[in-house]
């Protein structure tokens, strides 16, 4: 029988550790185990995307795409969540889980945006980089909305600079507590425009210090890069596409060619993970089911220690779908709070408005980041009627050919009018932590499955109270910032968008102290299953306010350092 | 519809840069387009509509050139909501009868003068009114399709595909044009 020659443990099937999922944290956990000399196999269920090789359109023009980029009616209504992220079009669409490739159940709205393939999202996110604080570790627990989180700032700063080094992150030293500064390449610039606004806004709010947006791209390229195969970031801004200079940090370009090179790493692509296998009498885990994606044959591999890092959702599918007669449950789920407390980003809010002046001013080239305010609410106390706080971004350009001008709008003279550049306009918009909650969790259908065997995930999360006050906080101030910057014709923007969209999906699998209000000890290890461990954004115990992704790869280097001792040590 | 499907079969990467064969657009160039959504006679009307939104001027050719009903006619066929191709659909048919009764000619017969005063009025009349106006959608359709065309991006703008460096502070003298991508 086949099934015994795939299930059964031998030298073939064996490794030293296995990783679920080859994105931004996955490829980071190959990396380090790879490198400190474990035999690494990585899981990932989507198919193989080279670097480079299989960026088709990274040098397309719009009028290469028969809709040059705008979305058809049919895209829209086969795929009406995917189609709801910005970054998803005809120049993008092979990046991105399509709607009836994995259905799931959003008992209430939820938009599940996915990238299956090696590499994972790192190929389609925006790449903005911040360092959290001690605030966003200190201060929930401080404020009483989440547990004490195990770890603080200085666990993770030299994790940080670690990380830093390596992918590469462009960003002035600001010197900001709320934003720690980190090792950086150049910083982007401001615009003309957009300094002016900066200005303004610290003469009125001295404690409101805009920054250059921090982001990992290569503005110039060091050894340590070049290394990697790496090169110059173009300011082209076509990076959703798959960057063929490696110019911003992705799995593909970086993290799974370093652990490559070492030899330890074996990458099986189209393999999806279906469980946990825990053994009852060694009393851990030893290896996963996997179903292959196209056969769908069932394969089992082992290995010493397992790092789950299949996104937040999946995350926790998979801890959920793996049940044994120790965790009934799923795996590590004594206190049944697996799949709960699941958090997200409050992205609702935005602004535009224009700006008289500047008619001399231009800018050239698309740099790939924003100006961005740290958080200023609830930092040092608790001030505010909400709780947690928000970061704020903007951005300042002219506008283009789709605008109205004065006079005859039909002719030659339009044409030439609208073929140069318009007034300013400014987009501001927030980023918001939200609360962790028990009632807003994740789980398993009991009666539906997908394509692979596995259930189907239900999505109940929602926003409340405190997010509609941070929205209101962000228009009043927002309003309050661009009025002194001198910003006209001011109008607010609620995006009402699904939880979910914000891809910033947070939580299930929580770290913290106390095995009975958390699953995760400090070192991302199931406090119950000690040689698996969670180091995407579903052990985060809050959210922040800052892009995620720095941190999921601080926590993944930090506890695959861990891992490695502690089995060096035989301890796990 | 098999045009685009084929498409997306060939597209190959050699190296990391797009290997698009000419041919393959050709189809949507020349006059031998098959509309998906116009007739081939509104095509002819729309180009000529289109050439007096945005004519040839000295350093950038003319909509009715660049074809601009064509991807006009994808847009509003693949893009379109069926209550907008509606609103399209009956606007042209009142086009042709308001250019009858107010200028008592079709509009390819009048001349440019009397094309681009009455494309003013209607412009006015369409930016004025409440509801959307089949005008209003059309003229957006125009500049679409010709500043995202190749020689609308490239010589009535600025196309940069790599600009390989960004700067915050780039002098502009009136008369410069815009960069074609945002
Ligand atoms: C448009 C967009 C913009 C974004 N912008 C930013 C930003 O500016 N800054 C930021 O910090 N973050 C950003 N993000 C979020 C960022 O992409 C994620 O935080 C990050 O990719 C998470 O890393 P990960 O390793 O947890 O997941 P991923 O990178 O998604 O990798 C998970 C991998 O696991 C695989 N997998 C899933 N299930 C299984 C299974 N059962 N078996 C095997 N493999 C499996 C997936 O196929 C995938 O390859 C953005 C995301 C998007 C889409």
């Amino acid at each position: 029988m086949t099934t015994n020659q795939n299930t059964e443990k031998t030298p073939n099937n064996t490794f030293d550790a296995i990783v679920i999922g080859s994105g931004i944290s996955g490829s980071w956990a190959a990396k380090e185990l790879c490198e400190k000399g474990l035999k690494t196999l990585v899981l990932e269920r989507g198919r193989d995307v080279k670097h480079i090789g299989d960026y088709p359109t990274a040098f397309s023009n719009p009028w290469d795409f028969p809709h040059r980029l705008h979305e058809t009616q049919q895209m829209r209504a086969e795929n009406p969540v995917v189609s709801r992220c910005y970054a998803f079009d005809e120049s993008t669409e092979h990046f991105f889980v399509k709607d009836t490739e994995q259905p799931y159940i959003q008992e209430k709205p939820f938009d599940w945006i996915r990238g299956y393939q090696v590499g994972g999202k790192s190929l389609i996110w925006a790449r903005q980089t911040q360092r959290w604080s001690k605030y966003e570790f200190e201060n929930p627990a401080r404020d009483k909305y989440a547990i004490q989180w195990p770890i603080g700032y200085e666990d993770i700063a030299d994790w940080y600079t670690y990380i830093e080094k390596f992918v590469g992150i462009s960003g002035n030293k600001d010197g900001l507590e709320t934003l720690p500064d980190g090792d950086f390449l150049p910083p982007w610039e401001m615009n003309v425009v957009e300094r002016e606004i900066q200005q303004d806004i610290l003469k009125k709010y001295p404690d409101r210090q805009f920054i250059i947006g921090r982001c990992a791209h290569l503005t110039e390229p060091k050894e340590i890069h070049k290394a990697q195969g790496r090169g110059q970031c173009q300011a082209r801004n076509l990076c959703y596409r798959g960057c063929p200079y490696g110019a911003y940090f992705s799995a593909n370009a970086s993290t799974l060619p370093r652990a490559e090179q070492t030899g330890n790493l074996t990458l099986k692509a189209d393999s999806v993970v279906h469980s946990i296998l825990y053994d009852d009498k060694e009393k851990k885990a030893v290896g996963v089911k996997v179903i292959d994606r196209l056969t769908k044959e069932v394969r089992h591999y082992y290995a010493k220690i397992i790092f789950v890092n299949a996104a937040t959702e999946n995350t926790n599918l998979i801890l959920l779908n793996s049940t044994s007669k120790r965790f009934p449950n799923g795996l590590g789920n004594d206190n049944g709070l697996l799949g709960k407390y699941i958090a997200f980003h409050n992205y609702r809010g935005s602004l535009t408005a224009t700006r008289p002046g500047n008619q001399d001013s231009y800018y050239f080239g698309r740099r790939p980041t924003a100006i961005m305010l740290p958080n200023f609410r609830n930092v040092q106390e608790q001030d505010t009627d909400f709780l947690g706080g928000y970061m704020t971004f903007y951005t300042a350009t002219r506008k283009g050919w789709n605008r109205e001008v004065e006079g005859e709008q039909i002719g030659a003279v339009f044409k030439e009018k609208i073929s140069q550049p318009g007034e300013w306009s400014v987009y501001m918009m927030m980023q918001g932590e939200t609360i962790p909650k028990q009632e807003n969790h994740i789980r398993l259908s009991t009666d539906k499955v997908d394509d692979w065997g596995m259930p189907q995930l239900i999505a109940s999360v929602d926003y409340d109270e405190n997010d509609e006050k941070i929205l209101h906080d962000f228009f009043v101030e927002g309003e309050a910032m661009l009025t002194a910057a001198g910003c006209e014709n001011i109008q607010r923007g609620d995006s009402r968008q699904a939880p979910g969209l914000d891809i910033h999906v947070m939580g299930g699998v929580r770290m913290g102290k106390n095995p009975k209000t958390s699953l995760l000890n400090q070192w991302n290890q199931l406090h119950h299953c000690p040689n698996v461990f969670v180091t995407d954004g579903a052990c985060m115990t809050s959210t922040g306010v800052q892009n995620p992704s720095l941190t999921y790869m601080a926590l993944t280097a930090r506890a695959a350092n861990y891992a490695v001792e502690e089995l060096k040590a035989g301890r796990i | 519809m098999k045009r685009r499907n084929a498409l997306k079969n060939i597209t190959v990467a050699v190296g990391g840069s797009l290997v698009l064969p000419a041919t393959l657009f050709s189809s949507c160039q020349s006059d031998d387009y098959q509309p998906l959504f116009f007739t081939k006679k509104d095509l002819v009307l729309l180009n000529e509509m289109g050439e007096t939104i945005l004519p040839e001027t000295s350093d950038s050719p003319g909509a009715k050139v660049l074809k601009i009903a064509n991807f006009m006619d994808v847009y509003v066929a693949d893009c379109y909501k069926a209550e907008q191709q509606k609103i399209i659909q009956e606007g042209l048919i009142k086009f042709q009868k308001d250019c009858q009764e107010k200028v008592e000619k079709s509009f390819l017969k009048m001349t440019t003068l009397e094309k681009h005063e009455w494309l003013v009025v209607l412009d006015k009349s369409a930016r004025d009114s409440e509801t959307t106006h089949y005008f209003r959608l059309l003229k957006s359709l125009v500049l679409l399709s010709y500043f995202t065309a190749k020689d609308g991006a490239t010589k009535a703008l600025r196309y940069l595909p790599i600009p390989g460096k960004f700067e915050g502070n780039y002098p502009f003298q009136q008369g410069d044009k815009a960069w074609a991508l945002g």
